[in-house]
């Protein structure tokens, strides 16, 4: 029997709390034309406006014929980002395999991230293989650091041709995928430097028949489950291997049988994400068939940085420091370490609770940022944060600012007080 | 039973009607989900492009709840976002903050609520969105996140416990 009181509290609370997160109906529309590639029929449209909208679709429809799904579809908030959009490479790289077919349509590099769009088409009655993509960076000798960041499926770890995962489709025709350097120490010289990447899949395939658990995924720490609990999960793995099947859990993920299966102990202390696969490989579940492999050159476009260093104090006493601004065309990676002077305590996050930092481009908009705070051995802690940009800035606009303020100061897009006004940090880049 | 194929202006009605009808539920719970605006909004974007899609299954399965349908695909997208998302640490409070201003009068004892949900671990989270927050049966509730209904039952009654724990001194159920 469901507990009504319990119902109308949640639907209550939940329903004022977000009373204002509603779509408008601009954004009804775009959701509309997304799903269909097709736009509403509004009850009255003027012969012009028909017109217009048959050039479009002509230009669009040209446009996709030629480049397949584009930059531009994945990272549309670039569209009127002119420098971005004068970087996009059209490849057109296509690799043909056993299993599937790949077409890799265009690249851009910013200098920071790398964004590649591809499609990929399953055989017809190919076995289902595991991919896993392996993305590199050359700097003349040098090879760099790389992590994806974002896709429009799911990558990082590994993914299966066709979808494996019960009542989930992925639309492999329309790949979007972001790739950062992830040091960020490395500085290019835009007129003079370039920068080849390499994006290749591994393909793998198994002759053993592949199955699913049956079993929920024990979720280490809940108090529910035992350890125990988290052996037994596991060892319908171990078993599966023994008797020569792949088992994946009930999202097709094939991590728990990579991790369960035996392998050399020396490779747990080095084990970092996603490394398991190379553990599966020294097994003889998994066999690399085929690698396809795409290489491009790119100019990066300059990276603009802070002039000078910058240090200021919060108003609750909290020091500052920036440690590092990088700025493209299209994003702004930012790390900050913040220390209490005085205190021989560590900082906790609960201590960047009542304050934080606004972060704009002089004359770009600036998007929420992604950020992730993590304390440091020695007593600091640090903050990382990227914003999405969608035009050229010579200057950044850092204004401290209390946390229930945060909102308005972002829908103003600056200070909304006098105080905070006074408070402004300017930052100029080079 | 089959259903006989539905001719594309119809698809496209449907689909329209859906939209208008269940976008605003499907980014509420989607934002509760992930706890990130821009995501939320994406994740809405993506539901209706993969219900589009799937308008095959929806007519070739005999659905009888379009809603329990769509936030099914709504919950399968949060949760590629959820595994694709690649660093966050996020202060629930302050992303609360910063959603649009509320169209009615929000009490602390909501905010608590609601910050304690969004706090759940996701198996428990999800069964207070759709069974309690959408008001789906169990059942629904059962086919939603593809588990049985003795496995929502028992998530349930830990969802609901954890909760009536965590509101201690805040909000009290107990009649």
């Amino acid at each position: 029997m469901k507990d009504k009181r319990l119902e109308q509290q949640i639907q209550h609370s939940l329903n004022a709390e977000l009373s204002g997160l509603n779509t408008t109906s601009w954004q009804r529309d775009q959701f509309f034309e997304n799903a269909t590639g097709g736009t509403k029929v509004k009850k009255k449209i003027s012969v012009v406006a028909v017109l217009i909208a048959a050039l479009m679709l002509i230009t669009i429809t040209a446009f996709a014929l030629t480049n397949g799904f584009g930059i531009l579809e994945y990272h549309p908030d670039q569209s009127a980002n002119q420098a971005y959009v004068d970087s996009i490479m059209a490849l057109n790289q296509t690799w043909d395999g056993k299993y599937f077919s790949a077409t890799i349509h265009e690249a851009v590099f910013d200098g920071m991230k790398m964004t590649f769009t591809m499609s990929i088409i399953p055989k017809e009655n190919a076995d289902p293989v595991f991919i896993i993509p392996r993305i590199t960076a050359t700097h003349g000798d040098k090879e760099l650091h790389t992590f994806i960041t974002h896709s429009s499926v799911i990558m990082d770890d590994g993914f299966w041709i066709p979808c494996m995962e019960p009542d989930v489709a992925y639309d492999f025709d329309n790949i979007g995928v972001d790739v950062i350097l992830s040091d960020d120490s490395v500085t290019f010289n835009p007129t003079d430097d370039q920068i080849k990447w390499e994006i290749s899949f591994d393909v793998l395939h198994t002759d053993w028949p592949i199955d699913y658990t049956a079993q929920d995924e024990p979720m280490i720490g809940e108090p529910e489950w035992t350890d125990s609990d988290y052996e037994n999960y596991e060892s319908q793995f171990v078993k599966a291997y023994e008797e020569k099947r792949v088992l994946l859990n009930q999202i097709a993920m094939l991590s728990p049988f990579a991790a369960a299966v035996p392998h050399d102990p020396s490779m747990e202390d080095e084990m970092e994400y996603p490394d398991y696969i190379e553990m599966l490989l020294t097994q003889d579940a998994f066999v690399i068939e085929e690698k396809a492999t795409f290489s491009f050159v790119a100019d990066p476009l300059p990276v603009k940085h802070a002039k000078q260093p910058v240090s200021f104090e919060m108003p609750d006493g909290l020091l500052v420091h920036v440690e590092n601004i990088s700025v493209s065309a299209d994003q702004i990676g930012m790390k900050l370490r913040i220390t209490k002077p005085g205190s021989d305590q560590p900082l906790r996050l609960e201590d960047w609770q009542n304050w934080t930092i606004a972060v704009f481009a002089q004359g770009a908009e600036t998007k929420y940022p992604e950020v992730n705070y993590s304390p440091d051995d020695d007593g600091s802690l640090h903050y990382n944060a990227y914003w999405t940009i969608t035009g050229e800035t010579d200057q950044l606009i850092l204004i401290p600012v209390e946390a229930e303020l945060y909102s308005d100061v972002i829908k103003n897009q600056g200070a909304v007080t006098e105080e905070q006004q006074a408070r402004t940090i300017r930052i100029d880049l080079e | 039973m089959e259903r006989a194929a539905v001719p594309g202006m119809i698809r496209e009605q449907k689909l329209n009607q859906w939209i208008e009808d269940y976008s605003d539920s499907i980014l509420r719970t989607c934002f509760l989900y992930l706890s990130d605006q821009n995501q939320a909004e994406d994740a809405t974007q993506d539901t209706w492009i993969k219900a589009w899609k799937h308008m095959d299954d929806y007519e070739r399965k005999s659905i009888t709840n379009d809603k329990a349908w769509l936030l099914r695909i709504a919950i399968n997208t949060c949760k590629d976002y959820r595994r694709s998302a690649w660093f966050r640490h996020i202060d629930r409070n302050k992303v609360l903050d910063e959603l649009p201003s509320q169209l009615i009068a929000v009490e602390p004892e909501d905010r608590t609520l609601t910050l304690t949900i969004m706090d759940l671990p996701d198996r428990y989270k999800q069964v207070i969105l759709l069974y309690y927050f959408q008001g789906l049966t169990m059942q629904e509730t059962a086919e939603v996140i593809g588990a049985s209904q003795t496995t929502v039952q028992r998530r349930l009654k830990k969802a609901e416990s954890l909760l009536k724990v965590e509101l201690t001194g805040g909000v009290t159920y107990e009649g």
